[in-house]
This record gives structure tokens, sequence and C-alpha cells, in this order.
């Protein structure tokens, strides 16, 4: 049977070892696929997975229920990625990305994959354009938040954004080239 | 389609989906949750161990208060009794000794020659006086007097030894009258007290500190790259003085007339925060697969060729290197607490009902918790880190101002500063504070 929210969070705040264990089955293959959006390898997620749920249980003590408990879970798993990340990140403003003629073309593209799909390419985008893509595609940051948490400017988020699309929907049509052929060549 | 219902599209695709975390993966948190619980236990028993010696401190200390100043032959009764208090009366008839036969010349203003007195700076001589001149004692004196009260007469006393049986000892009348200068008590006071106050703290984190400690634990090459090469990161700080509580329990002994000697463990916890830029200078190597697809070819984004990166006219270096200087701010949290036993030497200017005494000592500090923490989690890889010294020493000085509730029950009010004898932190930093305590005390003896 689930225990609820509340009573995990007791439980974790006293130390309790069983409502730590149940707090991290409850949310860990949730977080887990948060940590492998952020990440290029399953080894890097597992490392992401592990050091934010630490976080968790030592700082559920000041967790003061004003949001809900995974978003708060989620927040800490996406900054323990984005820390992960930062040696490997380097963002810079893209030159000349201007919106193509058939750009509603490319989201369409992408959109029509399964989230499995779609993860697969995320996890092959450089590692600027896949924590945009995340931050903004996902987790619903606007671009001017994107700017502040990662020290960027808000054209570089932008710019970032729209290279991680145009790559995205390149990777499915060359995926679909080499599945269907290329005799139109 | 436009972009919002694109971006609507994606995040609903992964909403409340999963990936089965790998088998094993709660074991590692659990390690690592029972390395911090044996840590914080380790550190932890460090403080108890030392609250542990100075409880055995105090309490023998206390011990050998109590047990030095009276002989086992002797029995007193202190306070505030006159000759013919009852307590003192009843205290003398539940004596094992036939002392009744005496008692009564005593108590009835009869003193006769069959009774010895002597002064309390005398107690060991043996002296007949007579009445008047123990009246004179009491009175010039203002002290306490010693009534000895001999099993056997004088006379037979003398043809025997001069051996004391019993002695009692009263407050003489004159030092009985309520309010009157408590200082000139002969006996030694001791009291327990507890305490509570506020008062001023100084992070005593200066610039470079902060920015050295942030730099080892890796914060700048965290922001920055692998690369980062300015080890003299420029740091501004603002983390400003902040108010602590402490809590404390003493005991103090009266030495003499008007000296005092203090000890006890005092508890002292402080928070604050401030802001603090880093200036990072990033150098970062880009490859050209980050430019160009996987496959090694251009795919014009740049210039538009569609050639192998690495050959012919069109080769290109298969790396970049780029430097980025920028600033990063970040908040951050200061948390201290302090475990201290302070000894002070205190002298009375004033000790009457109303008090009011001069303290002054040392005061050794012992680091229970020091943590710098980044409150939004986004930067610090360590989780916290600590800039203070283990041990530091303040000098401690300061009035108490005290208030007679009853007989035993004083309330205090002490303004003490306090200033660092050695640093608290590990740049050279003696800051000082003032702190507001006040506290109830009561007398045991």
């Amino acid at each position: 049977m689930s225990i609820s929210d509340d009573k995990l969070i007791t439980g974790c705040q006293k130390g309790t070892r069983e409502y730590q264990q149940a707090l991290y089955d409850k949310y860990c293959d949730g977080m887990y696929l948060v940590a492998l959006r952020y990440s290029k390898m399953q080894q890097e997620a597992e490392d992401v997975l592990q050091e934010a749920f630490i976080k968790v249980f030592k700082n559920i003590k000041d967790f003061r229920k004003d949001s809900s408990l995974a978003y708060w879970i989620k927040r800490i798993v996406v900054n323990t990625a984005l820390n992960h990340q930062r040696s490997k990140l380097y963002l810079y403003p893209m030159v000349d990305v201007t919106e193509l003629d058939d750009w509603n073309e490319r989201e369409s593209i992408i959109s029509d994959l399964s989230y499995e799909e779609l993860l697969e390419l995320i996890q092959e985008l450089p590692t600027g354009c896949q924590v945009i893509f995340n931050l903004f595609a996902i987790e619903g940051y606007k671009h001017h938040e994107i700017a502040v948490k990662l020290q960027i400017s808000e054209g570089t988020s932008k710019s970032q954004y729209s290279r991680a699309k145009t790559l995205l929907a390149e990777k499915v049509m060359q995926r679909d080239q080499s599945h269907y052929g290329s005799g139109n060549i | 389609m436009d972009q919002e219902t694109f971006e609507h599209k994606i995040r609903k695709k992964f909403e409340g989906q999963s990936r089965k975390a790998p088998a094993g993966s709660w074991d590692e948190v659990e390690h690592a949750l029972n390395s911090e619980l044996i840590s914080t236990y380790e550190s932890q028993n460090h403080f108890y161990k030392w609250v542990s010696f100075a409880a055995v401190l105090i309490a023998v200390l206390l011990l050998g208060v109590l047990l030095a100043p009276i002989s086992d032959e002797v029995s007193s009764v202190s306070g505030n009794q006159s000759p013919d208090d009852n307590a003192y009366y009843n205290a003398l008839l539940s004596s094992d000794y036939n002392i009744p036969n005496y008692s009564n010349q005593l108590f009835t203003g009869g003193i006769s020659e069959d009774l010895t007195f002597e002064t309390f700076s005398g107690k060991s001589i043996l002296a007949e006086e007579t009445e008047s001149e123990i009246a004179n004692k009491s009175n010039t004196h203002a002290k306490e007097v010693i009534f000895l009260a001999y099993l056997k007469s004088p006379t037979e006393l003398a043809k025997t030894s001069n051996e004391i049986h019993r002695y009692h000892t009263l407050q003489s009348t004159a030092s009985n009258s309520k309010g009157k200068d408590r200082a000139r008590s002969a006996k030694p006071r001791l009291w327990a007290g507890v305490e509570a106050g506020a008062g001023t703290f100084e992070s005593g984190i200066g610039e470079a500190n902060l920015s050295n400690a942030l730099n080892q634990n890796g914060l700048a090459s965290a922001v920055g790259s692998v690369g980062f090469v300015n080890p003299t990161t420029d740091l501004s700080q603002d983390m400003g003085q902040a108010v602590s509580t402490n809590v404390a329990v003493d005991f103090g002994l009266q030495l003499g007339d008007r000296w005092t000697l203090e000890s006890g463990l005092a508890y002292t916890s402080f928070e604050n925060s401030g802001t603090a830029a880093i200036s990072v200078l990033d150098v970062f190597t880009i490859n050209n697969s980050d430019f160009f697809g996987s496959n090694g070819l251009d795919p014009g984004i740049i210039d538009g060729s569609s050639n192998p990166i690495n050959q012919g006219a069109n080769a290109r270096e298969t790396s970049i290197e780029i430097e980025n200087n920028y600033d990063y701010n970040l908040d951050i949290n200061n948390t201290v607490r302090f475990a201290s036993v302070p000894v002070r030497a205190g002298y009375f200017l004033v000790n009457n009902k109303l008090s009011l005494r001069l303290n002054a000592g040392v005061s050794a500090n012992y680091l229970v918790e020091g943590q710098l923490s980044d409150p939004s989690a986004e930067i610090v890889n360590g989780d916290a880190l600590n800039l203070y010294n283990e041990w530091s020493f303040d000098g401690v000085g300061g009035l108490e101002f005290g208030y007679s509730l009853f007989d035993q029950f004083d309330v205090t009010i002490e303004p003490n500063y306090q200033h660092s004898i050695t640093p608290i932190s590990r740049l050279a930093n003696t800051p000082s504070r003032f702190v507001l305590q006040t506290g109830l005390r009561y007398t045991i003896k």
C-alpha cells in the first residue's frame, strides 16, 4: 500500500530509514527518467539520481510544503544534474539562427515521436542544447529564467533552443532515411 | 503549429512517465546515508566528550566546596536566625548531646561562664569570654559569631582535654537584618543559575577567505570548465551582522567579601545570509563535433560547406579553446553554533538586595557546527563548507545587575562584551560582539 506524502515527509524528517526507503521507492523511477534526460550515459544518470536523493534526505527537514513533494524532489534532481553538466557546459550565442520556412514541419516531426524515442535523441544533443531543451520545453522555464539560472544571456538561451530543435529534427530525418533508404538522392 | 503547442506536446509526452531505476541504487544511497550518520555521530561524540569533561570538572569543584569548610564534628545552622529562633533551638534539641542544659541559658540571654564563645576567625581557639565581650564582638565585626557549647563545663574540660565536642554557628544580630550587605557574609556562597540572551555576531569571514574556501571545494571549477585557470578569483561578499542567541548554565562561588569565581557551559547559535559574486575565467575546449555532425561533415551551419572537416582546403582545428569571463552571483547562508566554557572572576561593587558586579574572564569556544551553504543548491558542489576553527578563545567583560527576589533567588541582567583572543575563522579575524543576558540564580549555601 502506498504511503501518503505527508507520512513520508514526517518519517524522513525524523530520519527513519524505512520511510526514506519508501520515499525512494515511490519516486526513484520517475526521477531516474529526469536524470536520464540531462545525461549522456546511464551511469551518469545513476550518479545524479543517488546524489539528488541524498540531498533530498539531508534537506527534507527544511521542506515547507509550499510545493508538492514530487515537484520539490524534481527540482533537486534537475539542479543536481545541472551541477554535473556544468563542467561540460559551454553556452554561446548562435549566429544566424533565423526562423526557418519549414519550422512547423520540423516541430511536427519531433512532436510525433514517442517519449522513448525523444529521450534517446535528447541524450545525443550537445550538452548545451540538451540542457536548454530540457529546461524550456519540458521543465517549462522561460528563457529569461534560464538566462539567470545558467548565467547566460536570454538570446543565447533562445538560439541554443532553436539549434536543439533543428538538430532533433535532423536526427529524426537522418534516422528515417537510414530506415527507409535514400532512394531519392 | 504555434510554439506553445509544441512545448506543450513535448511536456505531455514525459508527464507521468518513468524509467526503472537500476537495481541496487537504493543500496548506494543507504550506504551514503550511513556514512553521513557515522560522521555525525563522531562529531557529536567529540562534543559530548567535552561536555562530560566540563560537567565532571564542575561537579568536582562543587563537591570540594561543599566538603571543605566544616569538619565532621561540627554541625552548623546557617541563615538569618537569631538566637531565639525556633528553628535554631530545634536544631539544638535534635542533637545527640545533652545541649538543653546549656541552651536554656543560651537562649534566654543567660549566657553563663559555662559556655565558651569564639568568633568565626578563631574557631580552633578556646577562650572563655564574658557576655559583654561576646556582645561587643558581635556588634563590632558584624559577622557570624560561633557559639561553642561544651558538653562538659570548662572546669572539667581543663582537667581532661581541650577537645571541642560541638559547636553551632549563628549569624550575628548585626548581620541578620534583611537587605544588608551580603558581601560581608563570611561563609562561602555557592550558586547555580540559568541564563538566556541575545547579541550581535560578526561572521568573521573575510572575502579572500570565502573565495579560497569556495574554490577549494570546486565551486569555481564547477561553474566553469575543468580548465579553470584563475586561482585568484575575485569575490565580492556581503554578509552583515546577525543576531546570536545563547543559553547557559553557570556555577559561581563567592571567594571572599566581594570576589567571585564563576564558570559553566554556554551554547551560542547564529545564522545569517549574504551574497557573493565570483568572477570566473572559464577556459573551454570546443570540439568540432559540437559544430559539425558526428559523421564529420559540416552540416552547413557556419559556412555552408559540406566537406570533411579535417581534409583539404577546408581542414580545421579539431578543437578550439575559448575563454569566457563572467560573474557568477550566488546566495550564501552561514550557520554557526558554539559550545563555550567561560571562566570569569567578579567583584561586587554593590551587594545588597540590589547588586552590581563587575566581571572579567575568558571563554573557550568549541565549534559544534559551522556551515556555509548555498540555499539554492545549484552551485556549491559540497553541500556545506566550514570556515570556522574548531577551537577559539574570547575575552569576556561586563556588568551584572542582580535583584534578590527571595532569600535564595536572584534575577540578573548582564550586558557583556566579548572580543576574540584567537581567530574564530580560518582568516585571522577576531570579531567582537555585544551580548545581553538575563537569568535566574539560586544560592545553594
